[in-house]
């Protein structure tokens, strides 16, 4: 095992992390603000990878296809918060978990409806297809990778400033320390629910599109993606940005080496992890959340 | 006595109300027994699916409506079971380590012992969290059965051994009697489990969580003990899934046979013994009607009934006032109380007094004034009554109004919160809909499901 492959495996590692984080930030705020538990998270992701797999195949641009992702989950969400969500934000979770698992299956039959059951590849666009050579006895690293890498860190970058730095990251903080009174203080927060809610939906569809070069596209992504950023949400706390990031950091981390160094037990690395925060910090790592 | 404590429970802790009790067996019995009279072979293993997702339908509802502990990984154990049987008792090769009765007691302890080490890192969570890490539970299960060699991958294992057979019947009879026997025995179980003090206990931590600790119980080894009941039955509804053809698969505890388990317990009616039978009945019926008329997209009905039991049938059709309201429209009056079982929430403390224990009669009582004239009296004098009840059905005690909300103060002492309790007061006042007040005003619509929902 030498130190290259470890430190290999780390940049992969991140690179996961990060992806995972875009999936499980629009989440854990979701939770935190809405107070929803949505199960139909995952479809997010899963049509932001069929629509660029799509959009791609049909008009050859990749770019142009990730924008199409980008207008149809905004338009979907937008469509679902005011149609479905909005109607059970005052229910119990358990009604939330019903109805959200119904969206779920739905939403994964129109995929079926509109596509097939069947694995697609996607080749990422021809001007990220190349490597970059890391260097002597090191393996090249493909370029796509290092793009998305970027990419999702710029997009968390904008999200801490979002969350940190506008008024409309003030509005989503307030909502998720405490709704009543920011409600009681005039904040608006019908449409800062289907704000934060669109966000987060997009956030997941690109996620899915800027991982579906590397993945592939298939039928079971959205669970996949769901329960993955779950663990994410119970190990960076709910509502919490930087705890969301930290967690998908770590297990996008864990994953990779769990995949490389015990392939037998791979899948259940993120668990080992979740279940060892749980033991050391029940409310997540960075437990700010009151 | 029995009629108060029907009344008092109202419809949904309601052991001893009416129509709920084990007696149903007796009605249900005879018509669950049928089949053997007109089915045979395979039509027999295929009805056994009622059967055994009612018994995993009223396990994750004892967890959910007596317990008050939503949990997404509940297939998980009912995997367990089944692997457990198949593994124990029948392994091919080498001769199987138990005969079917010793399989399905394995398989039962092998679930029980997965939900009691799993519980423990569970239940240090609530709400939402305990929701997401039952759900890792059930997908651990999944990923261990699915990658590792030793379980046979996607493909499952296949029983070897010939399928038990007693009373002269043959496989596949002797097979249905075995279920319908276990299915009456798991009735009597929660019957049994519902009206004992532990489940009395479990109901308390539902209502009042802080009220039940401050009289000195420990809320965790109880729903630690309801997580592993929950789970060995389900690991033996597994076990005999296992046998039904004799093969199992990493897909029984795909999360989304978890999801479906749910939807059967709320649409039956969460808080009652027979609600999660009917919910399983209605639920597999469609299901089988759907995948027969619509092999291709049968998902989207079951979808569908999910959002809509959501939307419209949160309290579900047994107990939840439903049924009550039918009869009093019939009738001109219904059962006691106001009928809603919200009322329940108040009488929390109360319910508590009917254990017929008469030390605790005394300790309940007073604890719950003291509770009452801590928590809540000044409270009340900021609030319309009606939001002081309300308030009062905030199960967590944080005394946000929110049934989760990821922290659990429990004191309810006013150390912070009750600047939001005045705002609550507040916005009751001006009559706009603040949370609390839309928490209970759900109820407006007439579907009986009230602040309570859990």
């Amino acid at each position: 095992m030498s130190l290259s492959l470890i430190l290999l495996q780390l940049v992969n590692g991140v690179h996961y992390g990060l992806l995972l984080f875009l999936v499980a930030g629009g989440l854990s705020l979701i939770f935190g603000l809405l107070g929803v538990i949505n199960l139909a998270h995952g479809s997010f992701y899963m049509f932001g990878a069929w629509i660029v797999w799509w959009a791609t195949t049909t008009t050859g641009n990749y770019w142009f296809a990730l924008a199409a992702v980008v207008i149809f989950v905004a338009a979907g969400a937008w469509v679902l918060e005011r149609a479905v969500y909005r109607r059970v934000y005052e229910s119990s979770p358990l009604v939330h978990v019903l109805l959200t698992y119904g969206l779920a299956l739905l939403l994964d039959e129109l995929r079926s409806a509109l596509w097939d059951d069947e694995v697609h590849s996607l080749a990422a666009p021809e001007s990220l297809r190349g490597f970059i050579d890391l260097g002597e006895g090191l393996p090249s690293y493909p370029l796509w990778r290092v793009f998305v890498s970027l990419l999702c860190l710029c997009l968390a970058l904008g999200l801490w400033w979002l969350s940190a730095r506008t008024r409309l990251g003030a509005a989503v903080r307030a909502g998720v320390e405490r709704r009543e009174m920011a409600e009681g203080l005039g904040l608006n927060t019908p449409r800062l629910f289907s704000c934060i809610f669109i966000l987060g939906a997009v956030l997941a569809a690109v996620s899915g599109a800027l991982a579906a070069p590397i993945s592939s596209v298939y039928p079971g992504l959205d669970s996949q993606a769901l329960i993955l950023s779950f663990v994410v949400v119970v190990v960076g706390g709910v509502g919490s940005l930087s705890g969301a990031f930290v967690a998908a950091l770590l297990l996008g981390v864990a994953d990779t080496f769990g995949r490389t160094f015990l392939p037998e037990a791979a899948s259940v690395a993120v668990y080992v992890v979740m279940f060892a925060v749980l033991v050391w910090r029940p409310e997540g790592v960075l437990a700010s959340r009151r | 006595m029995f009629s108060r404590r029907a009344a008092r429970h109202g419809a949904r802790g309601g052991s001893g109300a009416s129509a709920d009790g084990a007696w149903l067996l007796i009605l249900v019995l005879p018509a669950l027994l049928s089949p053997l009279l007109f089915a045979e072979g395979f039509e027999l293993q295929r009805l056994a699916r009622f059967p055994i997702f009612a018994m995993l339908a009223m396990s994750l509802a004892f967890l959910v409506g007596s317990a008050g502990l939503v949990s997404l990984g509940h297939a998980g154990f009912f995997a367990a079971g089944a692997y457990g049987f198949a593994m124990l008792a029948g392994s091919c090769g080498a001769p199987p380590l138990f005969g079917a009765a010793g399989g399905l007691a394995a398989a039962t302890a092998t679930a029980a012992l997965l939900a009691l080490a799993s519980g423990v890192f569970a239940l240090r969570t609530r709400g939402i969290y305990f929701l997401m890490v039952t759900l890792a539970i059930g997908q651990v299960v999944f990923y261990a059965l699915l990658d590792i060699p030793f379980f046979g991958g996607s493909d499952g294992i296949f029983l070897c051994g010939a399928p038990a057979q007693f009373f002269g019947l043959d496989g596949s009879r002797s097979y249905y009697v075995l279920v319908s026997a276990s299915f009456a025995l798991t009735v009597l179980l929660f019957w049994f489990l519902r009206r004992s003090y532990f489940g009395r206990l479990l109901r308390a931590g539902e209502i009042a969580e802080s009220r039940l600790e401050a009289l000195g119980y420990a809320v965790f080894p109880l729903h630690l003990a309801a997580f592993t009941v929950a789970g060995a039955v389900a690991g033996f509804a597994g076990a005999l899934e296992a046998m039904r053809f004799r093969i199992v698969n990493p897909e029984l505890s795909d999360w989304h046979v978890s999801g479906l388990l749910l939807v059967m317990v709320v649409l039956g009616g969460r808080g009652t013994l027979w609600g999660p039978v009917l919910g399983a009945v209605l639920i597999i019926g469609a299901e089988e009607v759907l995948v027969t008329r619509y092999p291709e997209d049968w998902r989207v009905g079951i979808g569908l009934i999910a959002i809509l039991v959501a939307l419209y049938l949160p309290g579900g059709l047994w107990g939840s006032g439903l049924w009550r309201r039918v009869t009093r429209s019939i009738f001109g009056r219904g059962g006691g109380g106001d009928g809603d079982g919200r009322s329940m929430a108040f009488a929390g403390a109360d319910s508590l007094t009917v254990n017929g224990d008469g030390r605790s009669v005394a300790l309940v009582g007073e604890a719950s004034v003291t509770s009452h004239d801590v928590g809540s009296s000044e409270r009340r004098q900021l609030m319309p009554a009606g939001a002081a009840r309300k308030k009062l059905n905030d199960n967590d005690g944080d005394g946000d109004g929110r049934h989760v909300s990821g922290h659990f103060d429990g004191d309810g002492d006013g150390d912070g919160d009750d600047g939001v309790v005045v705002n609550d007061g507040g916005v009751d006042g001006d009559g706009d809909g603040g949370v609390v007040v839309n928490d209970g005003g759900v109820d407006d619509d007439g579907d009986g499901e009230g602040g309570r929902l859990k």
